[in-house]
């Protein structure tokens, strides 16, 4: 079976972009088979008219099996989980949404924006406590290596800002629309 | 009518919490529950699964439903707690006093 293998890289606020991509690898007859860090393996298959969901959930591992089961009694076969990302397809136009009232579409958002935002702290703190120690040039590590090793985790702790920003910029529209 | 406040009163049930504890005064299943909510509405109300997830989730948090044996192991079964029926009872009487009003209102 021919399978291909695509490196591509979507934020978390890029579900909706993510899964309409999804869908249009499937029009064109490569179905995805395997989900990665920032890489898709698909097989190719028929063209096919499925629709992509991603889920977020803080799932137990006790409480996987009921979760993935009544996803799939409600038509949405699972393809694979990337951290507390789940992907699931589904081939029938019934199935219905994963979410269909905006309180749990927003209660997904922000599950997503409390564990980005439980990940910034660390970053938050080892920044502002390096400054200091970096201020007073007390280190004995070489001045450009802290310097460069400070800008990475900067930028690291940049994208999670954005991305929690835009996220919550998600929340607020779905529920102006509530 | 009862005006008195206890632990158990909590905010007015949404309409998707309401129906999942009103399908379950027997024990039934995840997907039991969605199919049995469309058929109680003829359709209207037709739920996500993961709307259900998030709500069961809740309605066992504050003790409304709780999860009991079922003949599947790997399916599991909820059913409503007497919490829960209170919890109902009291929602359908502020509903009943609702519709009264509403319909006479709107007969005017």
């Amino acid at each position: 079976m021919e399978k291909k293998r695509i490196f591509r890289l979507f934020f978390a606020w890029q579900d909706e972009k993510e899964q309409a991509w999804l869908e249009q690898m499937a029009a064109h007859g490569w179905i995805l088979d395997e989900v990665g860090f920032i890489q898709y393996t698909f097989r190719k298959e028929q063209p096919q008219a499925i629709r992509y969901r991603l889920d977020y959930q803080d799932v137990k591992q006790n409480e996987l099996q009921e979760y993935l089961l009544l996803f799939a009694d409600a038509g949405w076969e699972y393809i694979g989980r990337l951290n507390n990302w789940f992907y699931f397809a589904a081939k029938e136009s019934t199935a219905v949404e994963i979410y269909t009232d905006a309180h749990s579409k927003v209660a997904k958002y922000k599950r997503v924006m409390r564990t980005l935002l439980v990940a910034s702290f660390p970053l938050v703190y080892y920044l502002v406590f390096y400054f200091r120690s970096f201020a007073a040039r007390g280190s004995s590590v070489p001045f450009l290596m802290m310097s460069l090793i400070q800008f990475l985790l900067f930028i690291v702790w940049l994208i999670l800002m954005i991305n929690i920003v835009r996220i919550w910029a998600k929340v607020q529209k779905i529920e102006k629309g509530m | 009518m009862n005006k008195s406040k206890n632990a158990e009163d909590l905010l007015p049930l949404t309409e998707t919490s309401f129906y999942i504890l009103i399908s379950l005064m027997e024990p039934l299943h995840g997907y039991g529950i969605l199919k049995k909510i469309e058929e109680m509405t003829h359709g209207r109300i037709l739920m996500g699964a993961g709307t259900l997830y998030g709500a069961l989730k809740n309605l066992v948090e504050n003790g409304l439903i709780v999860e009991v044996e079922s003949d599947s192991e790997r399916r599991r079964n909820y059913q409503i707690t007497e919490t829960g029926r209170a919890q109902v009872t009291r929602e359908v009487d502020r509903y009943e006093e609702l519709l009264v009003n509403a319909r006479r209102e709107i007969e005017k």
